[in-house]
């Protein structure tokens, strides 16, 4: 840290086991980037944020009148350089409020707008996103960002309507997504969260959908640089054979590289707020080098646009050099932040197919799976995803993962766990110690 | 300026064509880079097989002998049953007749200016003859292209918990881990192919018998392997 230029926007740090064994051809590599406190960007960038609400029949009563107070409180945290809007959908889409500045004349009238809001209908996702999409467009240049809120299945959605629809979506904004009570399914909002750089969350019922609006506007608020792409460069011969985000959440985006050259290939992350930090795992395949030859495998670095202008910021920390080497005491070592993020992926991955077993009826897996993950999100101090786990489990001894299913589950303790399965504990910043 | 193997860098401290450390530039880890290159093949050279106590080959991979893996460490077969194999197999009528003819196709074809070589690998639904509904073919899947610059490039399923990392990485759950490997020869840049034990085989050019696991075949353009459930490779010269 002390090497980086503390004046930097962005600084990258790597970590891996610097020496391959004797024809050693593979990586992994742990990235972390890390945005400026201060400096982020020259000039405030323009925000919009539009909500997007479910209005099916299923909302009528107390959701809706909870989600309308919820919309009016986030609306009046916003400052008056922020535009804002409000979208209504059931299985079509209407504007409520339509995209302006938060003035204080502008949010009286937008908690009239909402008055006359109620449910009825049923429930298309693409219809909301379609519209969101088309309306933010008309700012390039903003910082764009939605959030949605659902409480059902998406049944009434035309075949075939969703896909393009979120395809377009993708890029033009990015959006935050929330299902509320339990008649909803994870994989459908998580599908728009994952594809909109955003996040899914459970909103157990109407009474705290106020306070996670007000978590979500302050998060668009803090939002200071939108499209920044992680580029990396790596030499002929080697192949990028993974990119995920490790934490806050799991996230493969090997599939979104877009090459740019021979040896250039940039994969888009996203809006990032000051002070910001986000971990990253590249597997690199490289042609064996000779003994002691000394290579530079991957150079990451962070793109984006500032004023029509490509910058890109590099760190000398950033960069991954290897040597191949016939000392198997150094060779074998791995690097402490790489084994806690496999290690966090396999509690993610323990959880998943856990809860899948215990859906199937097989409880024999469900108990060997949920308790290797208590195992695990012990071992690493995963306070947060320990308490989640107990919400589905006994525990007897953690240490050696022994549990036992509960009997009657709360159906919403369930959801939860499987919406955060992929959220990671971040590897410690102080250095670990090797052994 | 030229990195010392040969190609013209706009990077002053790391190639920017292969990433090699330029001469001169400043070393930050003195000490890792210490031991001054000297020729790794002497030192390879009086390494002995661990199983059969056989001289290892300068940078062979297997042991001459009985096919021991000097990088992962896995003994190859019991020592009789590879000297068995390996003295049926040319006798075997079945694969004699069939092994020429790839042979010398590729053989003539790589000195004739073939440098590099690219794998093409696609889906094939026609080679699924056994559908089953838990494991459908992905007939979508895009044809993926890899080069071949590397000596080795592993062809098998990618493995986090064994810490299996192939170059070619697949899905087809018909593949082995470590199903097979394609050998780049630095100087002739000709490409060879084994099998490295894989459960289901890797058949060569439509024959209907696999090829002999651990025994290197040479492979040249249009050269089609099929392994797993519905995965082709092709090979052929990148320009």
């Amino acid at each position: 840290m002390a090497s980086s230029d503390p004046t930097a926007p962005f600084h990258l740090e790597s970590y891996y086991t610097p020496t391959l064994p004797e024809g050693g051809d593979h990586l992994t590599v742990v990235t972390s980037i890390e945005a400026a406190q201060a400096g982020l960007v020259a000039a405030p960038q323009q925000r919009v944020l539009l909500f997007i609400i479910d209005k099916s029949g299923s909302m009528s009563g107390n959701p809706i009148e909870a989600v309308k107070q919820a919309v009016i409180q986030g609306v009046n945290a916003l400052d008056e350089q922020s535009i804002f809007g409000v979208i209504a959908f059931d299985e079509t889409a209407s504007i409520v409020v339509p995209p302006r500045p938060a003035t204080p004349g502008d949010k009286t009238n937008a908690s009239s707008a909402l008055h006359w809001l109620h449910g009825s209908g049923g429930t298309a996702f693409s219809t909301g996103l379609d519209l969101a999409r088309g309306l933010l467009v008309n700012y390039p240049d903003a910082i764009r960002r939605a959030i949605f809120l659902t409480d059902g299945n998406n049944e009434t959605e035309r075949p075939g309507a969703f896909e393009p629809v979120l395809n377009a979506c993708v890029g033009v904004f990015e959006c935050d997504c929330w299902g509320l009570g339990t008649k909803w399914t994870v994989g459908e909002v998580q599908e728009v969260a994952r594809r909109l750089n955003g996040k899914a969350s459970l909103i157990p019922g109407p009474g705290e959908v106020a306070a996670a609006f007000r978590a979500a506007v302050e998060k668009a608020a803090s939002k200071a640089v939108a499209n920044v792409r992680l580029r990396l460069w790596s030499p002929q011969g080697t192949q990028l054979t993974l990119l995920k985000q490790m934490n806050p959440t799991i996230e493969d985006l090997s599939a979104s590289g877009v090459r740019i050259s021979p040896q250039v290939v940039e994969y888009p992350i996203g809006s990032w707020a000051p002070g910001e930090s986000r971990d990253y795992q590249i597997d690199v395949a490289v042609p064996p080098g000779g003994l002691g030859e000394e290579m530079l495998a991957v150079r990451p670095s962070v793109v984006y646009q500032q004023a029509g202008q490509e910058q890109e910021i590099r760190s000398p920390a950033g960069r991954v050099v290897i040597t191949w080497t016939t000392d198997e005491a150094l060779s074998s070592r791995i690097n402490p932040r790489v084994a806690h993020y496999t290690g966090q992926e396999e509690l993610a991955q323990a959880i998943q197919a856990g809860l899948e077993a215990r859906e199937r009826g097989d409880d024999e897996s469900a108990t060997r799976l949920l308790g290797k993950a208590v195992r695990l999100a012990t071992e690493s101090d995963n306070d947060d995803m320990t308490a989640r786990l107990k919400r589905v489990v006994d525990v007897e001894d953690a240490a050696s993962g022994t549990v036992r299913l509960k009997r009657s589950v709360d159906k919403a303790a369930t959801m939860d766990l499987e919406l955060e399965s992929t959220t990671t504990k971040r590897a410690t910043r102080r250095p670990v110690a090797n052994p | 300026m030229i990195c010392p193997k040969g190609h013209t860098s706009t990077d002053p401290e790391f190639c920017s064509e292969c990433g090699t450390r330029m001469a001169g530039a400043a070393l930050a880890g003195a000490a890792v880079a210490a031991p001054s290159p000297a020729p790794p093949a002497a030192t390879a050279g009086v390494q002995t097989c661990p199983q059969c106590g056989m001289e290892r080959k300068p940078d062979a991979r297997f042991c001459e002998t009985c096919r021991y893996d000097f990088r992962t460490g896995l003994p190859g077969p019991p020592p009789d049953a590879a000297g068995a194999q390996a003295v049926a197999a040319p006798a075997d009528p079945a694969l004699t007749p069939a092994a020429a003819p790839a042979a010398s196709a590729a053989s003539p074809a790589a000195p004739a200016g073939v440098r590099f070589w690219e794998a093409v690998v696609s889906v094939d639904p026609g080679l699924d003859v056994d559908p089953d509904p838990a494991l459908p073919c992905p007939t979508d899947a895009p044809e993926r292209t890899f080069p071949l610059d590397s000596p080795e490039s592993l062809v098998g399923r990618r493995s986090q918990s064994r810490g299996i990392f192939p170059a070619i990485a697949l899905s087809d759950p018909g593949i082995s881990h470590r199903h097979l490997m394609i050998y780049r020869d630095t100087t002739s840049s000709q490409l060879e192919v084994a099998d490295l034990g894989s459960t289901n085989g890797t058949f060569l050019n439509g024959r209907p018998s696999p090829l002999e696991p651990g025994v290197k075949t040479p492979v040249g353009p249009d050269d089609r392997l099929e392994i797993g459930r519905w995965t082709r490779i092709t090979f052929r010269p990148r320009p």
